[in-house]
């Protein structure tokens, strides 16, 4: 009898632990990610999902009058210490490091429901308005990631899209690299990109820019 | 099994209260110890956790407004610090918006937390540069950038790879692989979980305060 109160007890105190304990974990919810994209022809490959991140113009040293251009406010003061360096624009002393003006990335969903495979080779033009009005740059790269160390390469060949399947561009993995851009994107706006397959099929794809 | 020779052991059927008294009494102990555990002890972190957790070296660098910045004494009750260039169009952005979502999940927990981001690529990262970039995801993030030399003192402190890759054949002229991994230091200089690329905000943000909250019960 004895034993039984005891075992009742300690019964009713495991279940009375459990939930308690479960509720100190925390829980995590998975972030949808909205689908935001117009295509216009129907290809062999469909594009989907397609979003930009916000760009902002970036002056890099070598280019001393841009910065100024770019910079809306004036709470960043000059660097008073490497003026010399940094404010001179002599393009001798100053070795051309990269792009001028800050990056961007755009990502994408390619599928493709024809029976052959296909690649996309290239992205033509990118533009808000006019042609190559946001930049003159554009490359596919892919980020590696190999013990903790991100690697970024640039896709020599493309990205190939076999028959049949999906090839998804997303943070971390494929991407459209934007260098050197002209105008800064922010959420709301929206930045159209021609596609050029290697079936010679060219599709222009609008891209809505948001923080991931 | 013997049970122990204590007085209730012969209790009578007259004693059955007192019995029920008692079982009811080491319940209570039981799930007042069960909930003291877990309001302090029990916070699973989401991060790898070090233990003992490395103590990092103070150092002295230039944010995006030109003002020297001193680790020891300019940062929050906790450091959320994480590496990367503004060149960067891919993963630098993800763990930037990442922590933008974390500051806004600690609401207002996150006045006590700087978030700091400390550049790769020294040579194209100036403070203006950085200022420009991290303008576009929260002003109130500090970036940090200053001499090679220095620089590379802190990622070898914190053990960040740094390698500038000559890319084939890419306008970006070079770019820089490093590690990805975001890092919570707190303010004793303990750098006290790793999180890697990906971590989810809610995680980071749910690790950084019970740090705080473990601070403020001491």
């Amino acid at each position: 009898m004895l034993r039984k109160a005891i075992t009742l007890s300690l019964l009713a105190v495991a279940a009375l632990i459990a939930p308690l304990m479960a509720a100190c974990s925390t829980e995590t919810e998975p972030t949808a990610i909205p689908i935001i994209a117009t295509v216009e022809p129907k290809p062999n490959v469909s594009v989907t999902a397609a979003w930009a991140r916000p760009a902002a113009m970036i002056a890099y040293q070598a280019d001393a009058d841009s910065m100024a251009m770019s910079g809306d406010k004036e709470d960043s003061p000059m660097m008073d210490m490497d003026s010399d360096s940094t404010t001179m624009g002599d393009m001798d002393a100053m070795p051309m490091m990269g792009p001028k003006g800050g990056t961007g990335a755009v990502y994408f969903v390619l599928t493709n429901d024809g029976d052959a495979d296909d690649t996309l080779v290239e992205i033509i033009d990118i533009m808000i308005e006019y042609p190559s009005d946001f930049s003159d740059i554009v490359e596919l790269h892919q980020t590696l990631m190999n013990d903790g160390v991100m690697k970024m390469e640039k896709l020599p060949s493309g990205i190939p899209v076999p028959a049949g399947e999906s090839v998804e561009l997303k943070p971390g993995g494929l991407h459209v690299m934007i260098l050197d851009i002209k105008r800064s994107l922010n959420p709301g706006d929206e930045v159209s990109l021609v596609l050029r397959f290697a079936s010679g099929v060219e599709q222009k794809v609008t891209a809505e820019v948001r923080q991931p | 099994m013997k049970l122990p020779q204590f007085s209730w052991v012969h209790a009578s059927i007259s004693d059955r209260p007192a019995l029920q008294l008692l079982a009811f009494a080491m319940l209570a102990i039981l799930v007042a110890a069960s909930l003291t555990s877990c309001s302090e002890d029990s916070h699973e972190f989401s991060g790898a956790v070090s233990d003992p957790p490395p103590v990092i070296q103070d150092f002295v660098l230039t944010d995006q407004h030109g003002d020297e910045f001193r680790m020891s004494t300019d940062s929050g009750d906790v450091s959320v610090i994480f590496f990367g260039y503004t060149l960067c169009p891919d993963v630098c952005p993800t763990t930037l918006a990442d922590m933008v979502k974390a500051k806004r999940i600690l609401e207002a927990d996150a006045d006590e937390v700087s978030f700091i981001w400390i550049t790769v690529d020294p040579e194209r990262d100036s403070p203006e540069v950085l200022g420009q970039r991290i303008a576009v995801f929260d002003p109130e993030f500090i970036g940090l950038s200053g001499t090679r030399e220095i620089l590379e003192e802190v990622w070898d402190d914190f053990g960040i790879v740094v390698e500038r890759d000559d890319t084939q054949g890419s306008a970006a002229g070079y770019l820089v692989s490093h590690t990805a991994n975001t890092y919570l230091v707190d303010r004793n200089m303990k750098n006290l979980v790793v999180f890697t690329f990906g971590t989810a905000s809610d995680d980071i943000a749910a690790d950084v305060a019970a740090v705080l909250k473990d601070q403020k019960e001491q």
